[in-house]
């Protein structure tokens, strides 16, 4: 009755403490790890579209002062007056000098903020994909550490079973050369 | 401004000067939220660590408790 009382307590030891150990599968690490490789070219992507699209738009202002702006207010300039004195070309192209890098500069001030707002989205999102990988490798160990522990436990009980069941058999079953466990031997046990 | 830049503008009014991106965590909630998941499980993570290395001083101690166990039952 005692080793079955033993036996009992502990299959249902085991059976408890196995039941709330999950294994975490290392994907779930690999997974943050893309992820967070992953955000940093998607960062990257967002800097270079920034950047490019400025780019252009720069190259687009540079075009229209030049080809289009230019020629007609020189032509303006002249059709009105008549002339066109040193002096006021010299004013115009001051002017001209000003506007396009006015334009210039503000396309750049735009760029350079809205780089700056998506390097404060990526390095808050990479911080949080930091953290749950952190966390999710920590609890990897852990789950690593108490699988292990719980396989050698599990030996360890399954040991003192047998040592329980042979200390106590040969009380109930008296046999008297310590012949191997046989299933009478248990079923008398079963039965008390 | 000038003469120069009126007439760029009455040709081509630049969308990237007006473009307003969506911002990553902008609301309060997403704030919110944020500082406390790296609060709590910063915490959490450490706390983990420090309880993994006793685990693993876990081994002994299953040892201990068969000892423990066979002086119960009369056993060792």
């Amino acid at each position: 009755m005692f080793p079955n009382r033993m036996r009992s307590c502990g299959l249902a030891l085991a059976a408890l403490v196995f039941s709330g150990c999950t294994t975490i599968p290392p994907e779930a690490v690999v997974s943050h790890r893309l992820l967070a490789k992953n955000i940093e070219v998607a960062r990257q992507n967002q800097l270079l579209l920034i950047d490019q699209y400025a780019e252009d738009q720069k190259e687009n202002k540079r075009v229209y002062y030049r080809e289009i702006a230019l020629p007609d207010a020189l032509n303006d300039k002249a059709s009105k007056d008549g002339t066109l004195p040193a002096t006021d070309v010299a004013q115009m192209v001051t002017e001209y000098t000003n506007d396009l890098q006015s334009d210039l500069d503000s396309i750049e001030a735009k760029a350079r903020k809205l780089r700056e707002e998506t390097n404060k989205g990526f390095d808050a999102l990479s911080q949080l994909v930091s953290i749950n990988e952190g966390y999710i490798e920590t609890l990897k160990v852990r789950s690593d550490l108490v699988s292990t522990l719980l396989g050698k436990y599990r030996q360890r009980l399954d040991g003192l079973n047998q040592e329980f069941i042979d200390a106590l058999a040969p009380n109930d079953s008296k046999p008297s050369d310590s012949p191997p466990k046989t299933t009478e031997a248990t079923a008398t046990l079963s039965h008390q | 401004m000038g003469q120069f830049k009126d007439r760029v503008d009455s040709l081509s009014k630049s969308r990237f000067s007006e473009l307003e991106l969506k911002e990553l965590f902008g609301s309060k909630e997403d704030q919110d939220a944020l500082a406390r998941v790296k609060s709590v499980l910063g915490q959490h993570t450490d706390d983990l660590a420090a309880a993994n290395d006793f685990i693993q001083k876990g081994s002994a101690v299953i040892g201990v408790l068969a000892k423990l166990a066979r002086r119960a039952l009369g056993t060792a």
